[in-house]
């Protein structure tokens, strides 16, 4: 059967995608995976480390305050508080962000002394824990550090939360500069931004589901991350569900839903509503990323009952191009 | 489909409370759910509001109004009937201008206010406002507005313990014992026991100093200074919004869905509430899947469909359909194997009481028949 026009642009996006996905994992030193909460990010996240590792590289994955969970990786291990191996050739961290403003000020100001000072005086502390913006700073100051550190191994991949904490994680640094006209914090501030925005240096993988919110909420995010002069990389649509037997009419599924097979046919007629449902959002998707070019990467549901970390390699040889 | 004491602990709440919480992680139709349980008190006669503080701007999407703003905006009546809602989202920026109006009647002073750099990040740049600000209006609504029920929207969980722990902070800030380090002092008359407990706040001064540059001390104190008499309404504010989160007429609602990592979250969740002495009244199981083929071991032959279509004039092919069928089957099958252990997880958690479970829609019905599914889903005994 002949592909149509349309059939033949949505798989030269996939492949242009796949490409992109590559050449970011092996030259950029973070890439950070956002998008609406529930869409996956962490199984993607988890996904591109994997296939980060085969292409010979020793990538880090960033989770910020994570439940408690298995592993993402096949016989791995969850993150901890310090950077560990999680699976062979992939290093991982759970930072708590109550944590990270003491790390980061440390490993940033220039005696140790004044740092433990800050934490120690009641006053200061209570200011910096009651200050907005503070802690979005020091999360990504502690991603930009540990990037100096292991970008040159392989990229620090993080995973972000819901859109709204992505947005105001990128505009932390513009905000403490606005504030702190100079300084170590403000140098500092200005270096992050500067990496940040950097599209040779960083790049936001953007996640959605083939549901309404999630699209809606993705365009609105890659808007706004645009905006704030973030650096876009392809769009995931994960959870991409196929119409199964799709040239069966909807008549027979009526008539089949009043006999023995009921229960099969009311399956497969809830299966096609959904079906159709994400087709009609990734029509949606694909043509408005078509207005600037961006390519977008399907990622199958994985309906049988994986494991989070055989789910990950699923996706991890879907991202290689392996079927 | 709930149990009955979990319908008549939800009926209760919903007839009683004057202050309902949603929260839960990202994607769960929380605040589908935060204007289900509105619509649900309003049809019952209450006089509602609905709050989303969410940046992402999805309650207007939910409840098919255009465009929800700071502003009030009552839905449509035959929804409410024969109460009201007023649905509002929480734009920071702007709610903390139209405070700052309110609160400073100097024009001179306000402005001096609004052209301070630090009042210009904390309004306009810094996520960590809304949660301040949606304190603030989770104050008015309710001393200065005449609802009888207010329903509160959250950011996803992680963000939950920053909003339910910000009118502790804000009142910490806003206390006498941080501003006053930072207030030019007009009175040097102070006792001897003053001037000792002052001495932290040089020390703070000076170590922020160094580590955040002279600069900023200086446009802090003019912030301070600004702000002058406004510190002790804000955390007036704070304490009030505190004491109303533990008031026995507020009600937190947990939303998830079925799926085992989920459940986890809020499993998480219920313990962050824990920690905060705060309790959950119900949990709401979104979307959750149900198949009837959840356990159907025979496989659907070739043979099955022919004997089913018997009598059906069709050119359908009967292999395809069977293959179709039987794979729907399996994939609807998984999906309701793997919510039912994180639903008997949740009934673990929640117990009989406060479970309340809202399976997903098979069909395609709109917002508004999503909202419409959720409220009849609830309250429909099992």
């Amino acid at each position: 059967m002949p592909a149509t026009d349309d059939e033949q642009a949505a798989l030269s996006s996939e492949r242009t995608a796949r490409a992109q996905l590559d050449e970011i994992l092996v030259s950029r030193q973070i890439v950070m995976v956002t998008g609406k909460g529930g869409v996956g990010k962490s199984i993607v996240t988890a996904a591109l480390a994997m296939r980060a590792r085969d292409l010979g590289l020793r990538p880090l994955v960033f989770e910020l305050d994570a439940p408690p969970r298995t592993s993402l990786f096949p016989d791995g291990r969850p993150a901890g508080d310090d950077v560990e191996e999680l699976a062979p050739g992939i290093l991982g961290i759970n930072q708590r962000s109550e944590d990270a403003i003491r790390d980061y000020a440390i490993s940033t100001l220039p005696s140790r002394t004044v740092a433990e000072l800050l934490f120690e005086n009641r006053v200061s502390k209570l200011f910096l824990r009651a200050s907005p913006s503070v802690s979005e700073m020091a999360l990504v100051g502690r991603v930009a550090i540990l990037a100096e550190k292991h970008g040159a191994d392989g990229p620090v991949i993080v995973d972000l939360h819901a859109t709204g904490h992505a947005l105001s994680l990128v505009q932390a640094p513009a905000g403490i500069m606005k504030v702190l006209r100079g300084g170590v914090l403000h140098e500092r501030a200005r270096r992050i931004e500067e990496i940040l925005s950097d599209p040779q240096r960083t790049a936001f993988v953007t996640v959605a589901l083939p549901e309404d919110l999630p699209v809606t909420e993705l365009l609105d995010l890659r808007a706004r991350l645009r905006e704030l002069r973030a650096p876009l990389g392809p769009v995931v649509l994960n959870g991409m569900i196929e119409e199964p037997a799709p040239l069966v009419a909807d008549a027979v599924l009526a008539h089949l839903e009043h006999g023995p097979l009921a229960h099969a046919a009311h399956d497969l007629r809830a299966l096609r509503t959904w079906a159709r449902r994400a087709a009609r959002e990734r029509e949606r998707l694909t043509a408005a990323l078509a207005v600037d070019g961006t390519a977008l990467l399907t990622l199958p549901f994985v309906h049988d009952e994986l494991k989070p970390g055989a789910l990950a390699a699923t996706l991890a040889a879907r991202i290689g191009g392996i079927a | 489909m709930s149990e009955r004491p979990a319908i008549a602990n939800l009926e209760q709440t919903l007839s009683t409370c004057k202050l309902v919480v949603a929260v839960g992680s990202g994607g769960v139709g929380k605040t589908t759910t935060a204007a289900a349980l509105a619509i649900a008190a309003a049809r019952r006669g209450r006089r509602c509001a609905v709050l989303t503080i969410d940046p992402a701007r999805r309650l207007a999407q939910a409840l098919g109004v255009t465009r929800l703003g700071n502003e009030p905006q009552a839905l449509a009546a035959e929804v409410v009937a024969p109460g009201s809602v007023d649905a509002m989202m929480l734009e920071a920026p702007e709610a903390l201008d139209r405070l700052i109006e309110r609160m400073v009647p100097d024009p001179a002073r306000r402005e001096r206010l609004f052209a301070n750099r630090l009042y210009q990040v904390i309004a306009r740049h810094l996520g960590g406002t809304h949660e301040y600000m949606a304190v603030e209006r989770l104050y008015s609504l309710v001393r200065e507005h005449d609802y009888d029920l207010v329903v509160l929207d959250t950011p996803p969980t992680v963000n939950a313990l920053d909003f339910l722990d910000a009118p502790t902070r804000i009142a910490a800030f806003f206390s006498d014992k941080i501003t006053r380090f930072f207030q030019r002092k007009h009175d040097e008359n102070r006792g001897l026991i003053q001037r000792i407990r002052d001495r932290a706040g040089e020390v703070a001064i000076q170590v922020l100093g160094k580590a955040l540059g002279e600069d900023f001390i200086e446009e802090l104190i003019d912030f301070v200074t600004a702000f002058g008499g406004l510190f002790a309404a804000f955390q007036e504010r704070g304490i009030v919004a505190e004491k109303l989160l533990r008031d026995p007429s507020s009600a937190f609602v947990v939303v998830t869905g079925a799926d085992p990592v989920r459940v986890a979250e809020a499993e998480e969740l219920s313990k962050t509430l824990a920690r905060l002495d705060l309790e959950a009244r119900c949990f709401v199981a979104n979307r959750v899947h149900a198949s009837p083929s959840v356990d159907a071991r025979a496989h659907l032959s070739a043979d099955d469909v022919e004997r089913a279509l018997a009598g059906f004039a069709s050119d359908v092919d009967v292999a395809v359909l069977a293959e179709g069928l039987a794979g729907a089957q399996s994939i609807r099958a998984s999906l309701a194997r793997r919510d039912r252990i994180g639903l008997a997880r949740l009934a673990e958690l929640a117990g009989k009481k406060r479970l309340l479970v809202v399976p997903e829609l098979d069909d395609e019905v709109g917002d508004r028949g999503a909202i419409d599914h959720l409220i009849a889903a609830m309250f429909e005994p099992r």
